[in-house]
């Protein structure tokens, strides 16, 4: 069993903040040796997720785990509907136009793959997956 | 009226008032408007000419002004502008090597067009960034482009900060300090590869001007009018084409970094558009049709 280092980050909302997450997100990626593109691409997937909820309040949290090939980063907590309907999968509903940029298509070309997880409530958390090397 | 001008300060009779005799250092008067430009390039540097020095500058002084005149269209006055350029262009005449064998013009005109863009890029700053963070920012924006074709692949943190001789957390620290660049100073302001964009934009070659003019006509969404020709076409590159920001780069002509601002910026202008409208709800504010 490979033991995976773990990074947690609380932090209020708001664009004030983004800047220590890209920072964070920047350290982190110099340990697994994340290409500059890379990199881009995991700050924006953050970014664009927390732009989409803006009206919520309180903390978001952000998990980054280093796993042995890639990045793990779950982000918590969301409560936008239609976000998370953008996100759904097979089940996305309603079914993506061709063509139309949603966060679905967004998420999907700036990692690998991810995961909408349900929690309490109406809320969810984001887990994205950015293989590296 | 720029004030940083340094040791390159331009007094007003330089560039206003061109004259056709001066004394040189001989000490009598000279017609200098006849004298080749080598032989005062020749007096400038080896026997600290002024008049020499004043002369070249105004024989120089309209491709400056031919130079400031480009960058009018963004907010700053023709005057004004060639006034920087002066200071370039000083700098071009004072630090020319004769013995190189190219002309003052060659060495004159990029060393005109960098302060010009100099000026810009500091004002262009929309929070305040230390300015050995700004000139990290920039170099890095260079160093990328090389790292990427030596390397064949996009650089990593380490590989910039070796590169620069940095730390890696000034590497990091001077990326996203270059988020505090403002959209202005992208767009409407110009930086030095802004200006690269701007010019290799107006030669994009007949494919992608086809296929623009195709991908118009397939824009549904009323945000993506919000976005230029070139914003659309980086947005169905990286996330219908599934290029990487390197590889758009490459194929648009411009840095990696400027791939970066303007996907996020486009998104952005995306965002505020849809909620402008009132009619979407937050998730779908950034779905906009980039065409097929």
């Amino acid at each position: 069993m490979v033991a995976v280092d773990t990074v947690t980050l609380t932090l209020p909302r708001g664009a004030g903040y983004l800047a220590l997450l890209h920072l964070v997100l920047g350290g982190i990626a110099l340990r697994k040796d994340l290409s500059f593109d890379d990199l881009d691409d995991v700050q924006l997937a953050v970014d664009s997720i927390l732009a989409e909820d803006p009206g919520r309040v309180g903390d978001v949290e952000m998990k980054v785990s280093l796993e042995e090939e890639g990045l793990r980063i779950r982000l918590a907590a969301f409560s936008n509907q239609s976000m998370k309907a953008s996100l759904g999968g097979s089940s996305r509903s309603p079914a993506p136009e061709p063509q139309h940029l949603d966060m679905g298509v967004l998420l999907e070309s700036l990692c690998d793959s991810f995961v909408v997880e349900d929690l309490r409530g109406d809320c969810y958390a984001i887990e994205l997956w950015k293989r590296t090397g | 009226m720029p004030s940083n001008c340094g040791s390159g300060q331009v007094s007003p009779r330089m560039v206003q008032e061109p004259h056709d005799a001066w004394h040189s250092s001989a000490g009598f008067h000279e017609n200098l408007a006849d004298v080749p430009e080598k032989e005062l390039l020749r007096r400038v540097h080896e026997e600290g000419d002024r008049a020499a020095r004043d002369e070249l500058i105004t024989r120089y002084l309209p491709l400056v002004r031919s130079l400031a005149r480009r960058f009018a269209a963004r907010g700053q006055s023709v005057e004004d502008l060639t006034q920087v350029g002066s200071i370039g262009l000083i700098k071009a005449i004072d630090r020319f090597d004769v013995e190189r064998g190219v002309e003052l013009s060659t060495y004159a005109t990029p060393t005109v067009m960098g302060e010009i863009k100099r000026y810009f890029r500091d004002k262009g700053w929309a929070v305040k960034v230390p300015r050995a963070l700004q000139d990290l920012n920039v170099r890095l924006n260079r160093v990328i482009e090389q790292l990427t074709v030596e390397l064949k692949r996009s650089p990593t943190i380490a590989d910039m900060a070796e590169a620069c001789d940095v730390s890696e957390e000034d590497v990091l620290e001077a990326l996203e300090s270059g988020r505090a660049y403002s959209s202005l100073s992208i767009y409407g302001g110009s930086t030095s590869e802004d200006d690269d964009a701007f010019e290799i934009l107006d030669c994009l070659g007949t494919e992608e001007r086809e296929y623009e003019l195709v991908e118009q006509r397939r824009f549904l969404a009323p945000a993506m009018e919000k976005l230029d020709e070139r914003e659309r076409l980086i947005l169905h590159l990286r996330f219908f084409e599934g290029m990487t920001q390197t590889q758009i780069a490459a194929r648009v002509g411009i840095s990696q970094m400027h791939v970066s601002r303007l996907i996020r910026k486009s998104l952005e202008v995306l965002r505020t558009a849809m909620a402008d409208t009132g009619a979407v709800s937050p998730a779908e504010q950034v779905k906009g049709s980039t065409g097929h």
